[in-house]
């Protein structure tokens, strides 16, 4: 099983990291930044995907130490990228904020599994309001992965 | 005594009573009564009265609400309409045409011998181009102060600003017309008319950004809105003369009249309409009417664009000026029915967000390939004098396209073709349209077409699921085609189709090409191809502004290299880019400064020459205009400043929130307390995790309201303001410091760099309230729901941890307080010591360079520090290529005040280095070969755009003209060369973060 954790945030990459080794018994695969992420689906096939929304063009691993520029709905690109090479993963999607943009609408986080089945044709199977340090948002999380070891 | 028999019903004169007893319908004569007992009548009253009427009673209902002494007059009509008055959105809609045209017609019959006046003045104006200026303007001088303010008047007085180079004595008589109809009470009105036909200004541009600010306000209506109205200033169909006429009414009688006379211009297309106000007009008033006709159809061989328009905009497209002129030439049918003919086709297709779809209905298609693809040139059967050019052709495609099916008849050389010689497609073509140029294209010639449709379909549409297809596609014809290289593929495009390439650079910017996943490996790169494509770009155009943004990128990235001396937690707005924009997108305001400044100066400095008491009073009105001018470019610039979205600080602020520094910040800091192992024992008790939980909640609530409402610029109870308020005594006192510091700059060049450090002044006080606010407000909510909620029901250990948690939320709001202390202008203040470092580290010499001078260490900021940096690299270079490895090279700068109240410094920096005997005479001769050559743009392309020309360039641009000098020294073989530029100093206000430290 291969999973794919695309997170900017040491935190928050440390708290779901431990959330992927609790259920699954291995640490995920991680990227920091939109290229490598799009890069990286577009060339291997993982059967879960954790993804964030808001993240920086190339990260802090970049080979040139440069971000690049943020983008807002970054996490987006990385599914246009699936759908593009004809691809279907299991998504679970992470972020802080209730609501976001996918194309120019803008959609209630809980809505998104649906529209993000219609428009790039991936399986969201969470989309997780993320809290700093909450237990809460770390048990839905485990769950969610537990559900679909 | 006298106001006990006051009463609060209005009185009407019996000519208005006669009116109503006039009306038909009961119904409405008895509603007329009623409301005509009302001081005032709301929108409401006013829709109810037009609607449903017959023509009889819509001929009175628009005498009895618009004749003399009408429901809707001010009770005083002796009181002329200022800019302020009819500067207003239409309050209620309009009615069916017919009905429209009736209301119109009872109005002006019920005015007729103020309205054949009006007719008068029209005539007397319907040949302005040619009338001498003096004459014009006192001509307009005395209508704006019999009848105030009117549109007419404003594009009539707006066309002679646009193509006449007026003197300064000219120039007062038109301070006078705008005192006479207030216009700095309400510029928009006059704004509007200079908008539409200053050729300094882009039409397009300017339209994008009033549709931005309007749309959500005239629910569908453009007419509603003067500035969106004035975009398309005749109908564009029957159904638009409802909206056209109210919005005439609703100005003033001068407009209605005119507004009239243009519907009689346009009979072929509006017969039934003409013929409908033939019906209703008075006789009198008809037979002025067509008088006037008469007389400008005679008035046709006039040419109304005049040399200096076309000199204000060098390479202009003369159809296009044509277009923007005639809308001050509406009473001539010939320059009405041309800009009816293009109004239907760009002017509906400019306000497509606001018309809809419909906007491909209103003119008729064009099948003639041969036409479309015409050489340039072609003369063009046309109702005025036009030839074949971008602006024509694009209005040929415009209309070719609206035909589908003719796009399967266009090859890709075709396509290239009109995409080459046409305009603002990206505006211009609807969505619909691009995505049929996109699919209908042949599959041997997709690749290009698809690249060439969907660069222009992201430039229109807000959807990013478009640039992604458009990254797709471009990534693909690039590998395909060009190897992978962006560059061989702009290349390419420059061979023979120039404008196409400068369309596709456009799209390319950095971030786009930073998202070129497969293509670009990291943001280095991205910067680099950007570089090679500009540089290829201005190459083979000719154009330096290409160079200049080439070097801007590399000259950003190297002087950044400072940056890791800031705390990058603090505030940031990126003003390189913020510069970038008001460089690319001037405003009216703007360009009225730039035209005005040159005769302020002129008549200041003839002031000693001139015996005339009168002068002083000239200058006195051009300096306070000039003042006001400024505050209007102060407050379109703040509004940026704060909310654009790739420079302003509302983006900012929305990246801190995403990106959890404060979610960190305001948890990580009670978290530590509350994990405490002191306390573990106290936490296992469950009443005591419940009181904690509680606490935690109350505390998550403040700070989600602080990044949910406080935050955020458009909540009501924001910390920040994107409006320059400009009665606010400090926000006055900083748009004077500005025009004084303009002015001491000596130009025009410096204006937008001092625009951006007015912002950091102006943003200041609302930052340190903001940090006030969060340091005393929020941290007093905080520490009180800390005493609420812990009552000390667990003795000391419960008041240590409650202490804790008070000095924890301390903590934590003084940092976030904090951020909104020292402002990052997103320039980095740097010294000529600085600079000169990084430049010796650059060139791998840190040894054998001397400094001297007061200036050495002065802390610099703003672009300055750019044009700074580019300017010491040259000479730095110059002198390490030049001199002996192990000479010395010195380096000397000096600097005095450029005025008391100015932060403005001139920097005078001289390096000199000493040559080798072999090559002294030589290097002397090259240097001032450099700087007497001659400058212009396209010789700094063809013969370089390095060394002293560089600096020659960067000086003539902020300078006015250049200040390279060089002072041999034969005995000691020794170079000395150096300039001079303003350059700003650290604002007092901003504090200064010293890099040498």
């Amino acid at each position: 099983m291969r999973i794919l954790l695309v997170e900017d945030e040491t935190h928050k990459r440390e708290e779901m990291k431990h959330c992927v080794q609790e259920v699954f018994g291995f640490f995920p695969e991680i990227v920091d930044g939109v290229s490598r992420a799009v890069l990286q689906v577009m060339e291997v096939d993982f059967d879960l995907i954790i993804l964030d929304m808001a993240l920086s063009t190339f990260g802090e691993s970049a080979d040139d130490k440069k971000k690049g520029h943020d983008q807002a709905q970054g996490g987006i690109e990385v599914l246009r990228a699936l759908n593009l090479v004809k691809k279907s993963t299991k998504i679970i999607i992470v972020t802080q904020y209730p609501d976001f943009y996918i194309g120019s609408t803008k959609v209630k986080l809980k809505d998104s599994p649906k529209i993000i089945a219609e428009k790039y044709n991936q399986n969201v199977i969470g989309a997780v309001l993320y809290h700093y340090k909450s237990k809460t948002t770390l048990q839905r999380i485990i769950s969610i992965l537990s559900d679909h070891r | 005594m006298k106001d006990i028999f006051q009463s609060n019903k209005a009185w009407r004169p019996p000519e208005i009573y006669k009116l109503i007893a006039s009306i038909e319908s009961t119904k409405k004569r008895n509603l007329l009564r009623g409301y005509s007992a009302k001081l005032q009548l709301s929108a409401t009253d006013v829709e109810t009265i037009r609607s449903e009427n017959t023509v009889h009673d819509s001929m009175i209902a628009g005498a009895v609400l618009k004749g003399r002494r009408g429901l809707l007059e001010e009770a005083d009509q002796s009181e002329k309409k200022t800019c302020h008055d009819l500067f207003n959105m239409t309050s209620f809609p309009p009615v069916e045409w017919k009905n429209e045209v009736w209301y119109t017609a009872g109005y002006i019959n019920a005015m007729h011998e103020t309205a054949i006046e009006m007719l008068l003045v029209i005539k007397s104006l319907a040949r302005l181009e040619a009338m001498e200026s003096n004459s014009a303007l006192e001509f307009l001088l005395n209508l704006s102060k019999k009848y105030g303010a009117s549109n007419y008047l404003s594009y009539k007085l707006a066309y002679l600003r646009s193509t006449r180079d007026l003197s300064p004595k000219l120039l007062s008589i038109v301070s006078e017309i705008e005192d006479e109809i207030c216009h700095r009470e309400n510029a928009g009105l006059h704004f509007s008319a200079l908008e539409n036909l200053s050729s300094k200004v882009s039409l397009f541009m300017v339209a994008q950004r009033r549709i931005s600010g309007l749309v959500g306000r005239v629910q569908g209506d453009f007419r509603k809105a003067i500035s969106l109205s004035n975009f398309i200033p005749t109908p564009l169909d029957e159904e638009d003369v409802a909206g056209y006429l109210l919005r005439s009414t609703e100005s003033c009688l001068l407009d209605t009249v005119y507004a009239i006379l243009v519907i009689f211009n346009l009979e072929e297309d509006l017969t039934t309409v003409r013929h409908e106000f033939e019906m209703r007009l008075k006789p009198v008033i008809l037979e002025q009417l067509l008088d006037v006709i008469h007389f400008a159809s005679d008035s046709e061989d006039g040419v109304i664009v005049t040399d200096y328009y076309r000199s204000r905009n060098e390479g202009g497209d003369p159809s296009l000026d044509l277009y923007r002129t005639s809308s001050a030439f509406l009473e001539r049918p010939k320059y009405t029915i041309y800009r009816n003919k293009l109004d239907r086709v760009f002017g509906a297709r400019l306000l497509e967000e606001i018309i809809g779809s419909k906007v491909c209905t209103f003119s008729s298609p064009l099948d003639s390939k041969e036409l479309l693809l015409a050489p340039h040139a072609t003369p063009i059967n046309e109702v005025s004098l036009v030839s074949l050019d971008s602006f024509y052709r694009t209005f040929l495609f415009l209309r070719f396209v609206s035909n589908k099916s003719n796009l399967l008849n266009i090859s890709s050389n075709e396509i290239k073709f009109i995409f080459e010689n046409t305009l603002g497609l990206e505006m211009l073509l609807t969505e619909a349209e691009m995505r049929a140029l996109y699919v209908t294209a042949a599959p041997e010639t997709k690749g290009l077409v698809a690249v060439l449709a969907l660069a222009l379909f992201r430039k229109k549409s807000i959807d990013p699921d478009i640039d992604f297809e458009f990254r797709t596609d471009f990534i693909s014809y690039v590998n395909d085609v060009h190897n992978g290289s962006v560059v061989k593929f702009i290349d390419y495009l420059l061979i023979d189709s120039p404008q196409v390439a400068t369309y596709i650079v456009d799209s390319l910017d950095e971030v786009t090409l930073e998202k070129m996943y497969t293509l670009v490996t990291n943001a280095s790169q991205a910067s680099e191809i950007r570089c090679e494509i500009l540089r290829a770009l201005g190459q083979k155009l000719n154009r330096i502004e290409y160079f200049i943004e080439a070097d801007a990128i590399t000259t950003r990235s190297k002087v950044s290299k400072l940056m890791q001396y800031f705390d990058s937690s603090r505030m940031y707005v990126d003003s390189v880019s913020m510069k970038k924009w008001l460089d690319g997108n001037p405003t009216v305001s703007t360009e009225e400064y730039r035209s005005l400044y040159p005769r302020v100066e002129a008549r200041v400095s003839s002031i000693g020459n001139d015996g005339d008491g009168e002068t002083n009073l000239l200058i006195i009105s051009l300096k306070d205009k000039d003042q006001y001018l400024v505050a209007q470019i102060a407050k379109d610039a703040f509004e940026q400043f704060c909310l654009n979205t790739e420079f302003g600080i509302e983006s900012y602020l929305g990246r801190r929130i995403r990106h959890n520094t404060l979610d960190g910040v305001t948890t990580d800091t009670v978290d530590a307390v509350l994990r405490k192992k002191e306390y573990e024992v106290v936490m296992s008790n469950p009443i005591m995790r419940q009181t904690v939980e509680a606490w935690l909640a109350s505390y998550k609530l403040i700070i989600d309201r602080l990044r949910r409402v406080h935050l955020q610029f458009s909540s009501s109870g924001s910390l920040f303001n994107s409006n320059l308020d400009l009665e606010d005594s400090i926000t006055k006192e900083n748009v004077r410091k500005l025009s004084s510091t303009l002015r001491s700059a000596g130009g025009c060049e410096l204006l937008n760099d001092l625009v951006i450090v007015f912002c950091w002044n102006q943003i200041m006080p609302q930052l340190e309230n903001a940090a006030r606010f969060i340091k005393t407000t929020l941290l007093q909510e905080a520490n009180t729901s800390i005493d609420k909620s812990f009552s000390g029901h667990y003795g000391v250990i419960e008041e240590q941890i409650k202490s804790e948690l008070h000095e924890a939320a301390n903590e934590v709001f003084k940092k976030i307080a904090d951020w909104f202390q020292v402002p990052q202008t997103g320039f980095v203040p740097a010294s000529v010591r600085d600079l000169c470092q990084i430049i010796l580290i650059e060139l791998n010499r840190q040894d054998h360079v001397a400094f001297s001078g007061d200036a050495v260490d002065i802390i610099y900021t703003g672009i300055s520090v750019h044009r700074l940096y580019d300017c010491l690299a040259v000479l730095l270079q110059n002198a390490h290529k030049h001199g002996g490895d192990t000479k010395m090279i010195l380096v000397h700068a000096c600097a005095k005040r450029a005025g008391t109240e100015s932060n403005l410094d001139i920097l005078s920096v001289d390096i000199t280095s000493t040559v080798t005997d072999d090559n002294y005479e030589k290097s002397k001769e090259r240097v001032f070969k450099a700087i007497d050559s001659a400058e212009g743009g396209i010789d700094m392309v063809t013969e370089g755009y390095t060394g002293i020309k560089k600096i020659k360039f960067i000086t003539r641009a902020c300078e006015g003209s250049h200040t390279i000098r060089c002072s041999p020294n034969d005995s000691t073989r020794e170079l000395r060369l150096g300039f001079t530029m303003h350059t700003e100093t650290e604002s007092k206000n901003i504090e200064v973060v010293s890099i040498t430290s």
